[in-house]
């Protein structure tokens, strides 16, 4: 039962992780086409602004619960560093819980927002005027997402397992020293 | 012991930008009182960003704001009408227009939200180009744009230009890199972003203006309920002292503005009767029409507008 | 409460928060939480989601996840691998030859990229085992490829020079031709010191020097091909009027997968997914420390802590430059602990009218505030930097990539120092190219 739980909810963060690269990848083809449209037909750019913004911004929401399954979100480790194994073991579940706390506050904060956008029919003040309630949404879906993964996270603490831990260093970093082979001597 | 209210705006603070001045005078006349109340003001956005005052200010979060009203205009679809093209024209009629039907509909729909306007304020704004002067709506064509307001971008896209939007702070470089052609925004930017060094032509606002923005100062309804007679009095009055001081002060803005461009060697021109009501039939064709649209009751809240003398 | 105790719990709290190990934006998020609940009650929940939401719901920032791309699509690439061969077959004759090339390519790659510990794991893989190999000091190795990285955030494009730009309404163009001369001489700074250090430490360059015929020489030039490219398609679209800054990192991220995909050959499916989940993971690491740092803003200037921090500074009644000296202690301190745009987001709106209100040239100081925060990228207890170096080179002891790591903060503080006497350095090139700052 549990190890479905756990599972699911990190197939789901995934999920959500690829709706955020889409958005991203998305927000960067917007961006240029909107240069270009203004640079070579001096043509009038009037959803591409809010486009971009919005999609960037869902993203980052959305990918939150994903990179957190993949313990991408930086922390500080000077006191884990010092202390004894089980000690150590007891401040993850400590800190889980406090990023537990402040997500569920969040996603209950953003839930109010998001049904105060929905309800009132708000759009953002610019010619296009989209509603406001789509970007909006990824504030309750991500920090919704986010608390699910933390009681995920919880659970293969208590059960003895190891969960990714906050890194001091973005993984990105060591997957791309990973990635640079030393293979300079092919001809290109 | 004092009551401490907060007052917050996105405007510079102590250098002299006049609405930084209505809400320090308010902060003034309300000390002075001696009933209570003190003032604490957060300018340059330093407690809400520009868009989140309202919603701050109308839930009693933050208990008074110098608030551009149209920022609000995606939750409250009329107040697009305070950043209308040439539903104002001057400073003159900005003031007959206070006391006129129009905003007595539009400040009853503040009140409504939650807020109430202690002063009202229009303020003035420009046009700058590197290419030449815009008067009539075909100087604008094959122009990129940055203006300030979707129905003043939806007026510019119907005479032909090609709008582009950004922050005010990116102005300047996306003039000087030729970016943007043109820009309109309000007199006060035109004189701290210097966007003189690059502008050929300046459109001053004089007696036919057609950018013009409604920036009252407000304060919360639930805060001002729950203070005692005494204090809701001295708030007024105060209120109406910095309303006072703004309509003293405002033309000298415009007026640094023009001295200036001029000084800085850039062609100085103003709207005539006719190059004014060429923009309004184009606007009632654009952003009048979409207001209307979108609006319920819009067509009958700019015939209330366009009424007054 | 005072302003100054709500100050100190704050704080307080925010460092027991961070002592658990949480991360960094959700224990910045929930200290905020915390005293806006303690201080306006229950209503408060009505804003923190907007906060959060239009904290970073901007164009200027949208910039920090294009440039993260860009970053990405080189990193993941052999291209710092490439980069660094074709400097050292050019540099590798003169004195220090590695070493130089070695910081060069930190130059250039952090440049392009804007990361800092991008640069250093992918200059740094190559790099390090390479220098140990021709005797090159432990030191030297680990410490050089640990301040070259650093150079990222100042040389342009730079995501602190965007969050600076941002929140204090300056131009982001201007602030990054501010940073190019400052960039440069670092970078040369930098290059004398490792010079100097090998010599100290009785290192022969002599007689370690491999030699490269021309022929070897000039194979290794189209490899640097890919990288003018990039530079010069980026130039070209943020100052030959086709985009904002802003904009123009949306179509440099474009132009270098383009230029790496075609360049290196990458035309499969996973790596080219690889580039981009790793640059959302990223961007999502930094835009959240950013949206929850301006939650904890929200909270310092909602209990009016921010304010009197300001105020008792600007009351400080001293010399301008004690009072710069007291802002760049400050500075340090929180570089120390927390990741340059957190540190931003919080001071920048608070130190900004101080500096300005004392004369200083508001990006003249954008670039020594960047400097600050490069101090903080080499400095226990949160060096991204030396993180990197651990983990890529693990036989180099923590201490000595921290001794190693030293003596380029103290260079950092003499380019502080000669910044302070010769502000031009930073302030010439952006007059001359765009006229005299507003
Ligand atoms: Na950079
Ligand atoms: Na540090």
């Amino acid at each position: 039962m549990v190890r479905v739980y756990i599972r699911s909810v990190g197939g789901l963060s995934q999920a959500f992780a690829v709706v955020a690269t889409l958005l991203l990848i998305a927000a960067m083809l917007v961006v240029c086409q909107m240069i270009f449209i203004r640079y070579v037909f001096r043509a009038a750019t009037i959803w591409q602004t809010d486009f971009v913004v919005f999609a960037a911004t869902g993203a980052m929401f959305l990918g939150a619960p994903y990179v957190l399954l993949k313990g991408g979100h930086v922390g500080v480790d000077v006191v884990e560093m010092v202390v004894t194994e089980r000690t150590r073991r007891a401040m993850r579940i400590v800190a889980s819980l406090l990023g537990l706390l402040f997500c569920a506050i969040m996603a209950y904060a953003s839930w109010l927002q998001f049904h105060e956008t929905w309800a009132g029919g708000w759009r953002h003040s610019s010619v296009w005027a989209p509603p406001l309630w789509i970007p909006v949404s990824a504030l309750p879906l991500g920090f919704g997402m986010l608390c699910l993964q933390y009681v995920a996270q919880i659970l293969v603490l208590l059960s003895g397992g190891v969960a990714p831990a906050p890194t001091h260093v973005p993984a990105e970093a060591l997957e791309a020293a990973a990635a640079v082979s030393p293979s300079t001597e092919t001809p290109r | 012991a004092q009551t401490v209210l907060k007052a917050s705006h996105q405007f510079p603070g102590g250098k002299g930008d006049i609405r930084d001045e209505m809400v320090q005078i308010i902060a003034r006349e309300v000390a002075a009182a001696n009933v209570g109340l003190e003032v604490q003001v957060y300018p340059g956005a330093s407690l809400y960003k520009p868009n989140d005052q309202w919603n701050a200010v109308t839930r009693g979060l933050l208990e008074m704001t110098s608030f551009p009203l149209d920022y609000a205009s995606g939750r409250h679809p009329e107040f697009s009408a305070t950043l209308m093209p040439g539903l104002v024209g001057n400073f003159d009629r900005a003031a007959r227009l206070n006391d006129s039907e129009f905003m007595t509909d539009i400040k009853k729909i503040i009140e409504d939200a939650g807020a109430l306007v202690i002063s009202d304020a229009w303020l003035s704004g420009a046009f700058a180009s590197k290419k030449g002067c815009i008067t009539t709506p075909d100087t604008v064509k094959g122009q990129v744009i940055r203006a300030a307001g979707p129905a003043f971008e939806q007026m510019l896209v119907a005479a032909g230009a090609s709008i582009s939007s950004m922050p005010s702070s990116e102005i300047y470089t996306g003039m000087q890199t030729g970016v943007l052609d043109a820009a309109n925004t309000s007199s006060a930017s035109f004189v701290s972003y210097r966007l003189y060094e690059h502008a050929k032509c300046l459109t001053a606002p004089g007696e036919n203006a057609l950018w013009f923005m409604y920036e009252p100062v407000l304060i919360s309804k639930k805060i001002f309920d729950g203070l005692n007679a005494d204090q809701q009095k001295a708030i007024l009055a105060a209120g109406e002292k910095a309303e006072a001081f703004f309509n003293e002060e405002v033309r000298k803005g415009d007026q640094v503005m023009v001295d200036t461009y001029k000084k800085a060697g850039v062609e100085v021109v103003e709207m005539s009767k006719a190059d004014y009501d060429a923009w309004l039939e184009l606007a009632k064709q654009s952003s009048y029409k979409n207001f209307a649209e979108k609006v319920p009751g819009g067509d009958k809240l700019i015939e209330k507008a366009l009424a007054v003398q | 409460m005072s302003p100054t105790f709500a100050g100190l719990t704050i704080i307080v709290a925010l460092f027991v928060l961070l002592g658990t190990g949480m991360p960094i934006a959700f224990a910045l998020g929930l200290a905020a939480v915390c005293a806006l609940f303690l201080q306006s009650g229950p209503g408060v929940i009505y804003v923190l989601s907007e906060t959060m939401f239009s904290g970073i719901a901007n164009l200027a920032y949208v910039s920090i996840p294009m440039f993260v791309l860009m970053g990405a699509a080189v990193a993941s690439s052999p291209a710092g691998a490439d980069l660094y061969t074709s400097l050292d077959r050019w540099l590798n004759r003169i004195p220090g030859g590695l070493v130089l090339s070695n910081i060069g390519a930190c130059a250039i790659f952090s440049g392009m990229t804007g990361s800092s510990p991008a640069t250093c794991a992918a200059i740094g893989k190559m790099g390090i085992p390479e220098m140990l190999r021709r005797g090159y000091p432990t030191s030297v190795a680990s410490g050089s490829i640990a301040a070259g990285g650093t150079l990222g955030i100042l040389i342009p494009p730079s995501v602190t020079l965007i969050v600076y730009g941002i929140a204090t309404e300056t131009s982001i163009g201007r602030l990054f031709m501010a940073g190019v001369i400052p960039g440069l001489m670092l970078t040369i700074m930098f290059m004398i010191w490792a010079v100097i250090d090998c010599k100290r430490q009785g290192y022969d360059f002599g007689a370690r020097a491999v030699r490269f015929t021309l022929r070897e020489k000039l194979a290794g030039m189209p490899r640097v091909l890919p990288f003018l490219l990039i530079i010069a398609g980026t130039l070209y679209v943020l100052y030959g009027g086709l985009a904002t800054p802003s904009e123009a990192a949306g179509a440099g991220a474009l132009l270098t997968l383009a230029v790496v995909i075609v360049a290196y050959r990458l035309f499969r499916f996973r790596p080219v997914a690889g580039i981009f989940g790793s640059a959302m993971r990223e961007s999502v690491m930094i835009m959240m420390i950013m949206a929850a740092a301006e939650l904890f803003a929200f909270a310092l200037s909602s209990l009016f802590i921010t304010q009197s921090i300001a105020a008792a500074i600007a009351d400080l009644e001293v010399n301008r430059w004690v009072l710069m000296g007291v802002i760049n202690i400050f500075l340090l301190v929180a570089g120390m602990f927390l990741p340059p745009v957190a540190v931003i987001v919080m001071t920048a709106p608070m130190l900004f009218p101080i500096v300005t209100q004392a004369g200083f040239d508001p990006y003249w100081f954008a670039i020594v505030l960047t400097i600050n925060m490069e101090v903080g990228l080499i400095t226990p207890p949160i060096g991204l930097n030396l993180f990197v170096i651990n983990a890529i080179a693990p036989d180099i002891p923590t201490r000595q990539i921290l001794w190693g790591a030293l003596p380029y903060v103290l260079v950092m503080f003499l380019a502080i120092l000669i910044l302070c006497i010769f502000p031009g350095l930073a302030t010439w090139l952006p007059n001359q190219m765009m006229g005299v700052a507003i």
